[in-house]
């Protein structure tokens, strides 16, 4: 027997072990715990594998919702803490450095949330594998990615209504974009003052992130309206128009003209169509995101 | 996710998709887990397939796929030593007289790169054409011979020098050996 049919046996005695159709049937020992014909092999292979599918889909939502919302949390955190130093007169301004510091601390904020979350949702999915709990796992994860919805949607539009005010009244202290920074500056800054901020956008932000919790979202008409190209265009009138007479009172001298109902009217404008803004954005990725995992934008799971 | 095309489909070819993939790895739970990893990707990737009359190759197209990145994933794994971590197979462990012809094929072969590996594998064990072969690896068809060549080349090499061939050639022939 030359070294090449030992090699030739030996490959089929291997493909014989390893359960290969065309070499002998393998062992009982070595069958474990599979059932028993092919096709209740083939169908429980199947039905490991969709279920592991629809969980590792299920992970990257899972992570970004989770970034979304930490972020948005960290968004109103910074805001707040940097407006109170910047409105400081004492303070000397540096406006880029400032936005650059904001946009790079949410950004590290939200890469390092996502990370995170993604690997605690992929440990546990393999401990569950392990103790064969992958159906249970599943179902959890579903659960879990439904509840993160509301907070995930709720907490980004806070966030960004909170911050995107604060950073274009930045942008416009910049000296090459306004040439007069002062009276531009504290008309976007009177404005947008914290509570103005808070008072308009906390409320529809909960309220939104109430409605679409547990995917109830998709039988609202108002939300449907919200996420459609009409909202968009009329919350890009709004802000238009809030913050064009907002510069325009700024440079004809008005703004210590206007009574505080004026002021205020003027803020509230300009913070709903931020409001709308950030909403249709948060909608928007929501609705990317249902389709990824199976739920149609349109109804419950297909 | 149309599980059920899916399963009509995989049915004639479960089997020995799961034995190549038992095949392609060191031990029985990770040739599982490949073969589930394949699944996984074939399924999320069904809706793609157009021609279900190709479907085995390219099922296979995809183990191969998912065993190259695990092989490009355990280069990185090496460098991070873990207890629990099963330690790579060697063909250099001293030569041992009561292993078996399917172990002796199972060190051999791990000592053969990935694409000389599935090539061999396929050819010997699965019986494939070369060109169906090269159509899974994506290759030319010299390219999947000279896999087959150098591969077997590598196997003699193995078994004259580290698995005692000498003394397994001079062995009678088993029954029902080609």
């Amino acid at each position: 027997m030359s070294i090449d049919d030992t090699i030739t046996h030996d490959l089929h005695a291997f493909g014989a072990a390893h359960g290969h159709p065309r070499a002998a049937a393998p062992e009982p020992a070595l069958r474990g715990h599979q059932p028993a014909t092919s096709s209740e092999r083939t169908a429980l292979a199947v039905q490991r594998s969709a279920t592991r599918l629809r969980v590792e889909r299920l992970g990257p939502t899972h992570a970004r919702r989770m970034a979304r919302a930490v972020t948005g949390v960290a968004a109103v955190i910074a805001m707040a803490g940097l407006y109170d130093f910047l409105t400081d007169p004492a303070v000397s301004i540096e406006p880029a450095f400032n936005i650059l510091g904001v946009l790079v601390l949410l950004a590290i904020v939200y890469l390092i949330t996502r990370a995170v979350s993604a690997r605690r949702f992929r440990r546990r999915f393999v401990r569950a594998r392990r103790d064969g709990l992958e159906e249970t796992y599943a179902a959890k994860a579903r659960e879990r990615v439904e509840r993160l919805d509301g907070w995930s949607t709720g907490l980004a539009v806070f966030g960004l209504s909170c911050v995107v005010p604060f950073l274009a009244a930045l942008y416009v202290c910049e000296p090459g974009w306004s040439g007069d920074y002062p009276p531009i500056a504290e008309a976007v800054f009177g404005m947008h003052t914290l509570r103005t901020c808070a008072l308009v956008s906390i409320v529809p932000a909960l309220l939104l992130g109430s409605a679409v919790t547990g995917g109830r979202g998709e039988r609202r008409a108002w939300l449907r309206y919200l996420e459609s190209p009409l909202a968009l265009a009329v919350a890009l009138g709004l802000a238009v128009i809030a913050f064009g007479v907002a510069i325009s009172a700024a440079e004809r001298s008005t703004m210590e003209t206007m009574s505080a109902a004026g002021k205020l009217g003027r803020a509230v404008l300009a913070q709903v169509a931020i409001t709308s803004l950030a909403a249709w954005t948060a909608l928007r990725l929501r609705r990317g995101e249902l389709a990824r995992i199976g739920l149609s934008p349109a109804g419950r799971a297909t | 996710m149309d599980t059920t095309r899916f399963e009509r489909l995989l049915a004639p070819h479960h089997d020995a998709a799961l034995a190549f993939a038992r095949c392609l790895c060191r031990s029985r739970a990770d040739g599982d887990d490949l073969f589930q990893i394949a699944l996984v990707r074939a399924l999320d990737h069904l809706d793609g397939l157009r021609d279900e009359t190709a479907f085995k190759s390219w099922l296979y197209r995809i183990i191969v796929t998912s065993h190259h990145n695990s092989v490009r994933r355990s280069f990185w794994r090496r460098l991070v030593p873990f207890s629990d971590h099963e330690p790579p197979a060697s063909a250099d462990d001293a030569i041992d007289e009561a292993l078996g012809g399917a172990q002796r094929a199972a060190r051999a072969l791990s000592t053969l790169p990935a694409a000389q590996r599935e090539a061999i594998i396929l050819f010997e064990i699965e019986g494939w054409t070369v060109e169906q072969i090269a159509s899974v690896q994506s290759c030319s068809v010299s390219a999947v011979k000279s896999r087959l060549a150098r591969g077997r080349e590598r196997l003699r090499h193995v078994y004259l020098h580290r698995l005692g061939g000498e003394a397994l050639a001079a062995l009678p022939a088993p029954e029902g050996s080609v």
